[in-house]
């Protein structure tokens, strides 16, 4: 029990981002070109120098959620095609704020282009912690209630 | 052209050879059977017979040993999970646990049966909570737990068919597998899951009734050539002091209520080995066994088994179906038509691939009855056929893991380095991107040889159970027939899966 309150309140308390890894930040993007939806990730670039990130553009056909299957620019750069959806180009983007990033998606003669505008936000400590620490509660309640009925039998 | 994330179907001259040889086989099988009536395989060959192997499995650190480190790699993934890179390739939560363990599990089952239950880290950790102890035997009086009685109304496994289709639910409508920290919530709420009622309630009655993983493994493993039992029921029944089942200083009490005395099935059995370390007259035995004994001797068909067997094979096509492009379109259409969103129409097709197949599956039954000119209720014809559909079930999943595996295991080793994704490189493997373990035209194969040999075992699992189900060999015979029908509609359909391109997991 004390184990698990002590896990408890370091899971509550923990800072999400350390010194020079930020795996706590956070991207709120909600935006479509045309028909397609663009879903962005960033990932923090290999070897992490000064905060560097490759931002990684996912684009899927908003209604039937299908791979887009052309070319796509990123910042003028065609980017590296690593899975069915994703495209990925390297970018520095070292703090905290608001980036416009330009994407188009080419197929064929068809091109869709938008300013891709993104917030990169420290997350909060609690918002990806939250579903957890409800859950290590719950077991806290059961197991404690489950001690103080086995101490009264 | 070969895209990046995307394995391309087995050829069509794969695909046609490989319907001619399902046919070809049928008839053969059926053929081989009705004239050699084979007996029923009785072989087993006892590995406790090796003395350090008996030894191993009486001492109470034997599981523990076991246990930790995956105790440890599930804790990894956790944390990984919910605060490393929010990426599916580059986070080993995901890659271990939808790529490696999620795939791999089924391979376990077809050869070792329940031994993924001897480490399950779900199971670890309600376990040393309860005793509060990692290996010492706890007096049943001093276990951290109320012993309420499980309910009455929930002695089945219904809650766990639930629980699979609820994880099929989430794994496809909102990509658990492509998520980490969803991944981790996941891993966590199935940890809370086997806690509370293991503190709650007498034995483990969530290994029992409720977990997804251990009631699909269950049905499998009868088909595993691994097998728990008594060495001879005569001892059994001389046994006054029942320990398998009461426990004593050596050994816990059976954690899903087992009796080695009535225990016929792998089903039930957690392979926690306490049986092993309790038994006073050393009467159990670790058998070596022909694959599907269990399936072949069928003893206690219930129709809980029956429900499940079908969602199994059900779900388990349609999560291929989901992976291939005609789902895509047909999704569209039903957005188009029913003017609702793509989450809305895929839990609408999920609703009806999960009725499709028992629907079909029922009318069959009814035919069989017919065919066979009464003397048994479909409900018993329901439940019996449901069992040589788990050859067919299994061997599907093992040759779109197989897919899964060898194409996308090798993202094992840069994680490895760098699980969180934060650009470590632990082992010198990240940022590595070493080739898939096996070429496509050798996944290729491995896929029809699965089928086929699924195939193969579901007719000589139907036959045996036509002759459990009818005692007059004529209407036995009979009522094969639209069963026969029915797997090869069955099987042809897998060929037609494995023949799709399909999306992996990593992909998105």
């Amino acid at each position: 029990m004390r184990a698990l309150g002590v896990l408890l309140i370091l899971m509550l308390t923990a800072p999400q981002v350390s010194a020079h890894l930020p795996p706590g930040y956070k991207l709120r993007v909600a935006t479509q070109v045309g028909e397609y939806e663009l879903r962005v990730v960033l990932v923090p670039a290999k070897p992490v120098v000064n905060q560097s990130f490759e931002v990684v553009v996912g684009a899927v056909n908003a209604r039937t959620k299908e791979p887009f299957a052309g070319v796509v620019l990123i910042n003028g750069t065609p980017a590296r095609r690593f899975s069915m959806a994703f495209y990925e180009v390297n970018l520095s983007i070292g703090k905290t704020g608001r980036y416009t990033v330009p994407v188009e998606l080419v197929d064929g003669h068809k091109r869709l282009g938008l300013n891709l505008s993104f917030e990169v936000v420290e997350q909060s400590a609690g918002a990806r912690l939250l579903l957890p620490a409800i859950i290590l509660l719950v077991l806290t309640a059961v197991l404690g209630a489950v001690g103080l009925l086995r101490g009264r039998r | 052209m070969e895209m990046e994330g995307v394995m391309p179907g087995i050829p069509g001259s794969l695909l046609i050879a490989g319907a001619v040889l399902l046919l070809l086989l049928t008839f053969g099988v059926v053929e081989y059977v009705e004239r050699r009536r084979p007996a029923e395989l009785g072989w087993r060959y006892d590995l406790l017979r090796f003395a350090p192997l008996r030894r191993a499995l009486e001492s109470r650190l034997f599981q523990p040993l076991l246990q930790i480190p995956v105790v440890g790699l599930f804790f990894l993934i956790i944390a990984a999970g919910l605060f490393g890179v929010q990426q599916a390739d580059r986070n080993i939560a995901t890659v271990l646990t939808w790529v490696v363990w999620w795939a791999l599990i089924v391979f376990f089952i077809l050869f070792a049966g329940k031994v993924w239950c001897t480490i399950c880290p779900w199971n670890a950790v309600s376990d040393w909570l309860r005793r509060r102890t990692l290996w010492r035997r706890v007096e049943d009086e001093r276990l951290f737990t109320l012993n309420l009685r499980w309910p009455g109304r929930l002695k089945n496994i219904y809650l766990a068919t639930l629980l699979f289709l609820v994880l099929t639910w989430l794994e496809l409508g909102f990509g658990v597998t492509t998520s980490p920290a969803m991944t981790a919530y996941l891993g966590l709420l199935i940890l809370a899951m086997a806690v509370v009622p293991a503190v709650l309630f007498e034995g483990k009655p969530f290994c029992r009734y409720a977990c997804l993983v251990g009631r699909i493994s269950g049905l499998y493993a009868m088909f595993s050539p691994l097998e728990l039992r008594s060495r001879s029921r005569e001892v059994c029944r001389r046994c006054r002091g029942k320990d398998c089942h009461r426990g004593n200083e050596r050994g816990y009490p059976c954690p899903t209520f087992e009796r080695l005395d009535t225990m016929d099935a792998n089903t039930y059995c957690i392979l926690c080995t306490e049986c092993v370390k309790s038994c006073r007259h050393r009467n159990v035995s670790l058998n070596l066994r022909p694959f599907a004994a269990d399936l072949f001797s069928l003893r206690r068909p219930r129709k809980d088994e029956a429900y499940l067997s079908l969602v199994m094979l059900s779900m388990t096509s349609f999560h291929g179906i989901t992976m291939t492009p005609q789902w895509f379109s047909w999704n569209l259409k039903l957005q188009e038509v029913l003017g609702v969103s793509y989450r809305v129409a895929f839990t609408i097709m999920m609703l009806l691939v999960l009725a499709a197949f028992p629907a079909v599956y029922y009318g069959t039954c009814v035919l069989s009855k017919l065919a066979a000119g009464g003397g048994v209720e479909v409900s018993r014809i329901f439940i019996n056929y449901a069992y040589p559909i788990l050859p067919i079930a299994l061997f599907y999943h093992l040759a779109h893991n197989t897919m899964h595996f060898f194409r996308e295991g090798q993202k094992l080793l840069p994680v490895l380095s760098d699980p969180f994704g934060w650009g470590w490189n632990l082992f010198g493997t990240a940022g590595t991107s070493p080739e898939p373990l096996l070429s496509f035209t050798a996944i290729w194969y491995l896929q029809v040889f699965f089928i086929l040999a699924g195939h193969v075992f579901s007719i000589l699992v139907a036959s045996r159970v036509a002759r459990l189900t009818f005692p007059e060999h004529g209407a036995a015979f009979r009522s094969l027939l639209p069963q026969l029908g029915v797997l090869v509609g069955y099987s042809a359909f897998s060929l037609w899966l494995i023949a799709q391109p399909m999306v992996m997991r990593t992909a998105m």
